[in-house]
């Protein structure tokens, strides 16, 4: 049984990887912890752990909320260095589309920083919503709270992302 | 669900976020706008998060992410990962099977010689004089050579 589950696993790495790595770097964007340290973590514990796996959940979201405990304990155990780094946000590894314009770049790279700049709370949400594509049911399942409750954190996210980007110079908010 | 005009402000920024995730339809949204009057700061709040850019593209699609020399290396390491606990389950399974019958054995075996050996049960002799029976201490030998002497 567990190794049918096992190979399983193994042979979705390669369909999971690329969406959790992406999901992984706007979530981590800015910290001093790397996405690809993550992700390998997650699939390791995941493996040892896959008779744990419930099918009530997806692959996906299991995997998600294993990445992100890790990520906030990697935060915790850092806590003592600069949690946020101070790398300015034309220095964050950007990966554009060759037809992205100079425009379009820029206001890829104030997003980018203004959601990197949100509390984790927030910002996990706005990750999971608008950059990956969840559900907000799908979201509660990760984080445990209740969709009512996410709704109203991702009003204060969006509220704040506004701000943000008003303050960065972003006329037309 | 109850009219937007009846509801608290935490209320409204639950639709607000429904309106910015397109779930309102257009008389919706109105009828939303016209409730936002009487609470100019969520007004202003709705109208700035209406404004806020489509985040959705903004880290590229999921495909510029793969690596596979990445995901080759973690599939090596759970390769690695099933080595250690194939190793673990077979010294698990070897201890729990052998080493319990071998325990098994020892006791019946020293169950079946004390049985027959009703010296040693009776505590006539003791294991040693069982097992050496013509053998004497050195020292047993020392002390009775003194204890002539003094008597001489």
């Amino acid at each position: 049984m567990d190794s049918h589950k096992k190979e399983e696993f193994k042979r979705s790495i390669s369909e999971l990887y690329p969406r959790l790595h992406r999901a992984m770097s706007a979530y981590l964007a800015g910290s001093s912890v790397e996405a690809e340290d993550i992700l390998q973590e997650t699939f390791l514990k995941a493996y040892r752990n896959i008779n744990t796996f419930q099918n009530q959940s997806t692959l996906y979201t299991w995997l998600y909320s294993i990445a992100r405990n890790l990520a906030i304990d990697e935060f915790r155990k850092r806590k003592h260095e600069k949690m946020r780094s101070s790398t300015p946000v034309d220095e964050f590894e950007l990966a554009y589309d060759n037809e992205t314009t100079d425009n379009k770049r820029e206001e890829i790279q104030l997003l980018r920083k203004a959601i990197a700049e949100l509390p984790e709370l927030l910002r996990s949400i706005v990750v999971m919503k608008t950059i990956d594509g969840m559900t907000y049911p799908e979201i509660s399942e990760i984080t445990g709270v209740n969709e009512q409750t996410l709704k109203n954190r991702m009003f204060r996210a969006r509220k704040e992302l506004a701000h943000t980007l008003k303050r960065m110079g972003v006329n037309e908010l | 669900m109850k009219p937007y005009n009846n509801m608290k402000p935490e209320e409204l920024e639950v639709i607000i976020n429904d309106a910015a995730d397109g779930l309102l339809s257009r008389d919706e949204r109105k009828e939303l706008e016209k409730t936002l009057e009487t609470h100019p700061e969520l007004l202003q709040d709705y109208r700035s998060i209406m404004k806020l850019p489509d985040m959705k593209n903004i880290y590229g699609k999921a495909a510029s992410y793969s690596n596979p020399q990445q995901a080759h290396n973690i599939l090596h390491l759970l390769d690695k990962e099933d080595e250690k606990t194939t190793f673990y389950n077979t010294t698990v399974v070897w201890f729990r099977k052998y080493a319990i019958a071998a325990s098994l054995l020892i006791l019946a075996l020293t169950s079946i010689f004390y049985v027959t050996q009703p010296e040693l049960l009776n505590g006539d002799i003791t294991l040693e004089e069982f097992y050496y029976p013509d053998e004497e201490l050195e020292s047993e030998n020392y002390a009775t050579y003194l204890d002539e002497w003094f008597e001489q």
